[in-house]
């Protein structure tokens, strides 16, 4: 069952964080998030609750909730600025779930009026996203292109990518940010005026 | 008037107001620094300097004054320059509910502790003072978004006494239109701090490594300042990690930190609370940066 996710999620999504052994497909133990990256796993899971689970207003996250466990879950930022939302984490034990978390994620903000988002790669792996992530029915629904390429261990110049996508870290491969849109022909397009 | 810094050296202005508000986006915004007194800066040293400004302060804000311990490095320093000069300031430190921060006033506990020195320990509930409104009503009446910064002021008001609340001279490497290094003085938080000191007639540092100009500029000169700035890749955004070395060196005995600004566990929370505390307020819209190149800065504290 795909849920939004809040503080009583916690516990249920920590397996997802400490069986893991990369992040972004970066080896921890080769690579270097942080100084210490057995402390990193820990500190990601910390900063998931805090971030994603403790009500606050722009940040949320569904999960896939089966046999008292989170077996996927898919992150964002919603904007105030402009419609569009920030694709932030996703995890899995299996893969084959995501895609109705996104679809379930997509609906979510389509509701909303958000219709385009944007997300980070490691570059060696972006093309791989689609593929596995998205449902036959979003896929369609959905076009992309690429926006800008951050080389490794470089602060990205674009405030809100660094601050909400690289939450303010170097990440050590080179990354890639795409926007994902709604297509015109799906689109119903909402009033955004106000007094 | 009130010393933000030794006789006011550090000016900033807002379309030419010193210590001003914002009317509006395309006011400039501009910070100057005063220059050393030259025979005095070639006889002294980073060491001296920071003892006298312990003395500096003092006299500017007598025998009430409080040192913030954030559990980072700036504030045990501060609180070492004090007791160099046989002072022994009272000390507090803010503890969020729900133990948001608790590694940070455990390390404040530990470093008052070390030193034999009174620590008040402050309970605050951070999420509600947002909830309730009144972060952003203080905020808006010093022209502050950021709630690090309203959340020590807050706390300040609480205590109704003179306090020393940061360290800061802060180096921050530009990107995008600014491609330099610069000396960092942020309208929005470091100038909110003078605009509170002011509005609401309580003495107040937040530029303990900018205190004097001779100070800052001891710092700035350092080898590993000046290694930090003229190696163009080494992955450095801020001084942060550099200053640290700096000081560890004068002070080999302080405790090791992991900390850097107690906001680690609330940074979602600070980012929904930036933009919503000032949503009302006036934002910059032209294109000064917040603080100085550094090349300028020196060229300002040299005279």
């Amino acid at each position: 069952m795909i849920e939004l996710l809040n503080k009583n999620h916690a516990k249920l999504a920590k397996t997802l964080f400490y069986s893991a052994d990369k992040y972004m497909g970066v080896d921890l133990n080769v690579s270097s998030f942080m100084d210490k990256d057995a402390e990193f796993l820990s500190i990601a899971y910390t900063n998931f609750c805090d971030t994603y689970l403790s009500d606050l207003n722009n940040f949320k996250a569904y999960g896939n909730v089966e046999d008292g466990k989170i077996n996927a879950y898919i992150a964002f930022y919603e904007s105030n600025d402009a419609p569009e939302w920030f694709g932030t984490q996703i995890r899995s034990h299996d893969k084959r779930l995501i895609p109705s978390v996104l679809d379930k994620v997509m609906e979510h903000n389509e509701a909303n009026g958000r219709f385009k988002f944007y997300s980070m790669f490691n570059m060696k792996y972006a093309k791989s996203f689609r593929r596995f992530a998205f449902s036959k029915y979003n896929s369609e629904r959905y076009g992309s292109y690429e926006e800008f390429i951050v080389p490794a261990k470089t602060k990205c110049i674009y405030t809100m990518p660094w601050q909400i996508l690289y939450n303010r870290t170097l990440v050590p491969v080179d990354t890639i940010v795409r926007c994902t849109f709604l297509k015109n022909e799906y689109r119903i397009i909402p009033i955004a005026g106000s007094l | 008037m009130i010393n933000f810094t030794h006789n006011n050296h550090l000016v900033y202005s807002i379309g030419a107001r010193a210590y001003g508000y914002r009317n509006n986006g395309m006011e400039k915004f501009n910070v100057s620094l005063g220059g050393v007194d030259k025979d005095y800066y070639r006889r002294s040293n980073y060491a001296n300097e920071l003892r006298r400004t312990a003395d500096l302060v003092y006299k500017d804000l007598g025998k009430d004054l409080i040192v913030f311990l954030s559990g980072g490095t700036d504030s045990e320093i501060v609180l070492r320059n004090f007791l160099d000069i046989g002072i022994k300031p009272k000390c507090a430190v803010i503890k969020f509910k729900d133990d948001y921060n608790a590694p940070d006033v455990a390390e404040a506990i530990a470093i008052a502790r070390e030193l034999s020195v009174d620590l008040e320990i402050l309970d605050f509930d951070v999420k509600e003072f947002f909830r309730s409104g009144e972060a952003t009503e203080l905020g808006e009446s010093i022209q502050c978004s950021q709630i690090t910064y309203i959340t020590v002021y807050k706390n300040i008001l609480r205590m109704g006494q003179p306090a020393i609340m940061g360290g800061e001279a802060l180096l921050t490497r530009g990107v995008g239109n600014v491609s330099e290094w610069y000396y960092t003085f942020r309208e929005n938080e470091d100038g909110s701090a003078i605009r509170f000191s002011n509005i609401y007639n309580i003495p107040l540092v937040n530029e303990w490594f900018s205190y004097t100009p001779e100070l800052l500029l001891y710092y700035l000169e350092d080898d590993e300042i000046q290694k930090l700035i003229s190696e163009k890749y080494n992955y450095k955004l801020s001084s942060v990690s550099t200053k640290n070395a700096v000081l560890r060196r004068l002070y080999p005995n302080i405790r090791p930190k992991i900390k850097t600004h107690g906001f680690e566990r609330l940074l979602a929370f600070n980012f929904e609370t930036y933009r919503a505390i000032g949503r009302n307020q006036i934002k910059r819209l032209e294109s000064s940066i917040d603080g100085i190149p550094l090349s300028r800065a020196i060229t300002m504290l040299r005279g």
